[in-house]
């Protein structure tokens, strides 16, 4: 299994230079780009040192390792601004939209596999129709639609919860709702299918004909077998919660990384967009690699495998 | 099989329904702004938000531009240019999806690898690259749309390619000597159209939603065009006084939203008579 965490780790990071190198050279060669000339000296440091031995000319490629370079060791940013201090508004930023996609990464799980579970224990009566057919339309709503719709209602309409702001925790529900809704609708369509296949098996008649009570068959039989297949889907999902995470940013006016992303294109600044580029591409990565180790952690077929694997070389 | 999967769509009353409704949609923005009762971009200045009536349906809005006759303009560029984008990035991702699994080999595993890195990026970011790279007009922009979409439908189309590669008509096939351009185009192709219908569909929803977005974002088409998203945004300001301005153009991207997501479950299960067994 280590050998399987190694390999996806230098499997992601090679991924991540690469791509990154051709976002840098992109948005290098656009015409009113700065990043055309950055400088390759830093303070004195070992890049530096090596630039001066092998007598490094400043060229797209040598650009790009002193800008990686900046950023692993320094966390610094280059923007080709000298004003801009583009490091502690990342960091900042990041923050912010981090603490939003956790809190909607938990509303998925927790209610998606909660009402996917009574959906499919229910399956049948008017209970799990209306769930079925909510999930339905909410997964088809681009989220920008629904933060309208919820702010009409909520805020013009009820005037019941504010519109803007992130200060108070009542802030926080409606970016919530707007950021989780297609991926809850999602994971409870899923969480419910896949319950319900589990609960025609063969295995589950055999613990009712034993006489096992409903509740113990549907959490601790069924509801274990269908957690993997529904927190794959969730992983699959972690990119469109981004997405879904920028637009409530964006309309919520929350100062997170997807705002400035969106304003810095705007103004066409590349230096942020660059900036943000790559650390929302860390960040998703670093997501994905965590999600890859918990499942391969929670699948035993999988980890049984891997350490097979692992044990024979 | 066609015939039997047609009966199984009509049968189908929640599909069809969606199916006369996005026609409709589709059919009025392609009418309507021809008949030139109003024009969408002339200003009246002084017919602000005029009431509801015959000659606007949808009243004005804050210009005095007719917003029924916006709606319309607008659904063509919204529903237009993201069929553009499905087109491209079906077309692009059916050639990429059977090649690589028929083949195989290197060029497979690197199509692969690629689909996996760039479907794990939010698609705004590579919209917004290939956008900022290839510049902002409306062609380019439903290619970057279409860039954005093509790995997942190559990843679809590979899987259910590879289910056939071994299939015994295909191996009959090669023991006939057809070479492999004659193989993929008349065999493998057949058996796997009914995943690529419903792979559009579903990929015609995502550009619709993908289109509407990067318009509200303000970063797709520019403002004067009224594009759906577009005019959310340009409207938003107005949403405590005057929400039906924002809440017509979501309403119309919610439907057609909606619209082509039940197609695509009544074109599943139409197609596929196993799925539909099941359920």
């Amino acid at each position: 299994m280590f050998r399987f965490i190694r390999n996806r780790i230098l499997g992601a990071i090679a991924v991540l230079l690469t791509a990154m190198f051709a976002v840098f050279a992109i948005l290098t060669y656009i015409p009113g780009s700065r990043l055309g000339y950055l400088g390759i000296q830093g303070s004195g440091d070992l890049l530096d040192r090596l630039f001066t031995f092998f007598r490094t000319e400043p060229n797209l490629f040598s650009r790009y390792v002193r800008y990686t370079y900046d950023v692993i060791t320094r966390f610094h940013f280059a923007s080709g601004f000298r004003h801009h201090n583009l490091s502690a508004e990342i960091l900042t930023r990041t923050r912010l939209t981090l603490l939003l996609t956790l809190i909607g990464l938990v509303f998925i799980v927790v209610v998606g596999i909660f009402m996917g579970t009574l959906a499919a224990s229910k399956r049948g009566t008017w209970l799990d129709r209306i769930i079925s057919v909510v999930s339905m339309l909410t997964a088809s709503i681009p989220p920008f639609c629904l933060a309208i719709y919820l702010a009409m209602i909520f805020c013009v309409g009820l005037r019941l919860l504010p519109v803007f702001g992130y200060s108070k925790p009542i802030n926080f529900i409606l970016p919530t709702i707007t950021i989780s809704a297609s991926a809850l609708a999602n994971t409870i369509q899923i969480c419910r299918f896949e319950i319900i296949e589990e609960l025609n098996k063969p295995y589950v008649r055999n613990l009712r004909s034993r006489g096992q009570k409903e509740n113990v068959i549907l959490f601790r039989h069924a509801l274990k077998n269908a957690l993997l297949p529904t927190i794959a889907t969730i992983k699959e999902m972690t990119a469109s919660i981004f997405v879904s995470t920028f637009i409530a940013e964006w309309f919520y006016a929350i100062p997170g990384i997807g705002y400035y992303l969106i304003q810095a294109i705007n103004s066409r600044d590349y230096g942020i967009i660059l900036a943000c580029t790559m650390v929302i591409a860390i960040v998703i990565i670093v997501f994905n690699i965590v999600s890859d180790i918990l499942y391969c952690i929670f699948d035993p077929k999988l980890r049984r495998s891997e350490m097979g694997a692992g044990n024979n070389v | 099989m066609f015939k039997r999967a047609l009966k199984r769509f009509v049968r189908n009353r929640t599909a069809l329904i969606s199916l006369v409704i996005f026609c409709l949609i589709i059919l009025s923005c392609l009418i309507f702004p021809l008949l030139g009762f109003n024009d969408y971009s002339s200003l009246h200045l002084d017919q602000q938000y005029a009431p509801f009536s015959l000659q606007h349906p949808f009243s004005t809005d804050n210009l005095g531009r007719d917003m029924f006759t916006r709606m319309m303009v607008g659904g063509r560029y919204t529903l237009g240019l993201s069929l553009l984008s499905t087109c491209l990035a079906v077309t692009c991702g059916t050639l990429l999806g059977m090649f690589s699994a028929y083949l195989g080999g290197v060029f497979d595993k690197a199509v692969v690898s690629v689909c996996e890195a760039v479907s794990a990026v939010p698609y705004i970011l590579i919209v917004i690259i290939m956008e900022v790279s290839l510049g902002w007009g409306q062609g380019y922009f439903s290619l970057a749309v279409a860039i954005a979409r093509i790995p997942s439908v190559t990843q679809t189309v590979r899987s259910s390619v590879l289910k056939l590669r071994d299939a015994e008509f295909i191996s009959a096939a090669k023991v006939l000597g057809k070479s492999n351009w004659h193989i993929i185009t008349r065999h493998v192709l057949r058996n796997v159209y009914s995943t690529i219908l419903v792979r559009f569909s579903s990929t015609y929803a995502a550009s619709i939603v993908a289109c509407s977005v990067l318009g509200y974002l303000e970063i797709g088409i520019s403002s004067p065009t009224p594009e759906w998203g577009r005019m959310v945004a340009d409207y938003f300001h107005l949403i405590g006084s005057r929400g039906f301005l924002v809440f017509i153009p979501c309403l119309f991207i919610s439907l057609s939203v909606l619209c082509v997501t039940l197609i695509t479950h009544g074109l599943r299960d139409a197609l596929d008579p196993k799925e539909y067994l099941h359920e």
